[in-house]
């Protein structure tokens, strides 16, 4: 998504002539493939380069990183990047007649040079996308690593999150992203008495995530939303480091049991957020600090009842910034888990594969 | 492979007191496998252990590096540059790999952040059993590739014992008795008249049962290096001090008879 709304510009095809109105609150990416001018996009945040155009006219606003002086004298990236001109014209085919266009969703890739080939992957993905290819060389050497099929992948990110090398990652949705959005939505202190900061991670039909959330405005909670493809993405290592950051709480929103849209994210889910919590007691703030929320379909008052109930709890252990001690018992509580009795949704993949855009 | 489990959060921290910033260092290989002190565990653990630093009123900053094999000197070589800037190096790998950072940084506190546990079997994900104990002195041939100094809590070479109670073990019922298994493939494998034999008490040793630490020698493959783990240099010969020569020989040589 564009970090910097402010400026509208318009965007001319060289090879139609069409000009289109930019507004401040679509990304270049959106506006074409909205007119039927497909564009190849991959990670959506300027990293990739998948969704490059070259410029032909005008002057380009960058915002990617992934783009070296020369290249972004010559192209932009249009998922991030804007204009400083006020019309810019790019080099595109002709539009194609299927406006309904698919985002690509991102996609698990190995690092065959740490993978040292225990196959946790392959038995985690529900896909069959991963196997070991023989021919591989994996860590010190060891013939055999694992590779991800990309047509079958789905990019759900269990298996990012279950490899114990850290050898797979995400295309979007990356391990480096989780990370600086805790330096960014925590780390620069802010923290405010009796208002919790909690973390949840949100998968795409979370309320969160669709800006469905609003706080009741005499209990405040301060609600950092970090956005994953499906909660089977989310390891322990991210939920702990969210703590590290000086977070009150973590949530992480899932659907509901047996009905995990890819299978078995919810499951891994839960089973991690168990382990986080035995670490938070552990270390002192208790387990309830974590918890695993099911989620219907429309469950945009049950995620309000629910994360209103977590920051009223946790109200009076708000942790502060972080160089200071918190007061918080360090009791085993047991970890909370919320089954959300909800509406029921008729046909819930037809409602979610619409919530995201795929139909 | 080698399995090995953390140690408990209370001896980490009891072990870690006063220190400010430590090295955590991971292992790319058998740990890795059981989830003990792979990257993404000893991520984990970095971030519990400055978690509970700063819930303690305390400040402890933990670096991950994880190596691809804690146990080869190539790849530890390179911490080298880093290890000034640490009050100590937590290792995450098996005891092999904690004695060889110790050895090659002998001015740095090196601690274990493992138990170290067993060579053992993935037998189902999350599930890890002892198969081999390293008696030097395999007996596999004879019974079908189980094991009966590991899987017998009586190392028993002549079992069943009389307590085996439908093929479960009575030390932990939930145990299949091993000596059952072996004997109940013996017909299949055509074994039974070689179990039947009597054989010389097993050599133990060549076994972990105390004594000298074990070692391995190829001379075909031994290059001599001056990096070296070694810890001492047995292969080298011991010279011989000659022995003064005794007055009787010294008469016969004189009258040429030796």
């Amino acid at each position: 998504m564009p970090e910097d709304q402010s400026s509208e510009f318009n965007v001319k095809i060289s090879s139609t002539g069409d000009v289109l109105g930019v507004p401040k609150n679509k990304s270049v990416l959106a506006v074409l493939n909205e007119n039927g001018y497909k564009v190849e996009q991959s990670c959506g945040h300027g990293l990739c380069g998948v969704c490059k155009v070259r410029v032909l006219e005008g002057e380009p606003d960058h915002k990617d990183m992934v783009l070296s002086p020369a290249e972004q004298s010559e192209f932009m990236t249009t998922c991030v990047s804007r204009a400083k001109s006020a019309e810019i014209v790019l080099e595109l085919g002709l539009p194609s007649a299927d406006t309904d266009t698919i985002p690509s969703s991102p996609i698990a890739i190995v690092d065959n040079t740490i993978c040292v080939g225990c196959l946790t992957c392959v038995r985690a993905c529900t896909y069959g996308a991963a196997s070991i290819d023989s021919h591989l060389v994996g860590v010190g050497g060891i013939m055999g690593a694992a590779t991800i099929n990309a047509e079958d992948c789905t990019g759900c990110g269990l298996c990012a999150a279950a490899c114990p090398t850290g050898a797979i990652d995400l295309t979007r949705f990356a391990n480096k992203e989780i990370i600086s959005q805790f330096e960014e939505l925590l780390g620069s202190g802010g923290a405010v008495a009796n208002t919790p900061r909690l973390v949840v991670f949100a998968c795409p039909s979370c309320p969160a995530s669709i800006g469905e959330f609003t706080p009741n405005p005499t209990k405040p909670v301060d609600l950092k939303v970090v956005e994953m493809p499906c909660s089977g993405r989310v390891d322990n290592f991210s939920m702990m480091k969210a703590f590290e950051y000086g977070a009150d709480g973590v949530i992480v929103s899932g659907c509901e049991p047996g009905k995990c849209y890819f299978n078995a994210g919810n499951t891994n889910a839960v089973k991690r957020v168990h382990r986080t919590g035995a670490w938070l007691d552990n270390v002192g703030l208790g387990a309830n600090r974590v918890r695993m929320l099911h989620l219907p379909k429309d469950g945009a008052e049950p995620f309000r009842q629910a994360v209103q109930d977590m920051a009223d709890e946790l109200r009076t252990a708000v942790r502060g910034d972080l160089h200071k001690a918190n007061l918080f018992s360090g009791e085993e509580t047991g970890v909370t888990e919320v089954v959300v009795e909800g509406l029921k949704a008729e046909n819930p993949e037809d409602a979610f594969l619409r919530e995201i855009g795929v139909i | 492979m080698i399995v090995a489990e953390q140690k408990d959060l209370p001896d980490l921290k009891r072990m870690l007191k006063g220190k400010k910033k430590v090295l955590a260092v991971g292992c790319g290989t058998c740990v890795s496998v059981c989830f003990a002190g792979g990257q993404t565990e000893t991520s984990g653990l970095a971030a519990e252990l400055s978690t509970a630093a700063s819930v303690d009123g305390e400040s402890l900053d933990v670096e991950v590096k994880t190596v691809q094999r804690q146990c080869v000197q190539e790849f530890i070589e390179p911490l080298s540059d880093d290890l000034k800037d640490y009050d100590a190096i937590l290792s995450l790998g098996c005891g092999v790999g904690v004695q060889t950072l110790a050895q090659r940084y002998p001015d740095t506190r090196v601690l274990p952040g493992l138990d170290t546990q067993f060579m053992g079997q993935p037998v189902e994900p999350g599930v890890w059993e002892e198969r081999c104990v390293g008696c030097g002195n395999c007996v596999l041939e004879y019974t079908g590739g189980l094991c009966p100094i590991t899987r017998c809590p009586k190392q028993l070479f002549n079992g069943p014992c009389g307590g085996s109670e439908g093929g479960m073990c009575e030390v932990d019922l939930s145990m299949p008795c091993v000596w059952s298994s072996i004997w109940g493939n013996a017909e299949n494998l055509d074994l039974t008249d070689t179990l039947m034999e009597i054989r010389p008490p097993q050599d133990w040793s060549t076994s972990r049962s105390g004594g000298l630490r074990r070692t391995v020698v190829r001379d075909d493959l031994h290059q001599p290096s001056a990096v070296s783990a070694k810890d001492t240099d047995s292969s080298d010969p011991v010279e011989e001090v000659p022995k003064p020569e005794s007055p009787e020989d010294a008469f016969l040589r004189e009258i040429g008879i030796i």
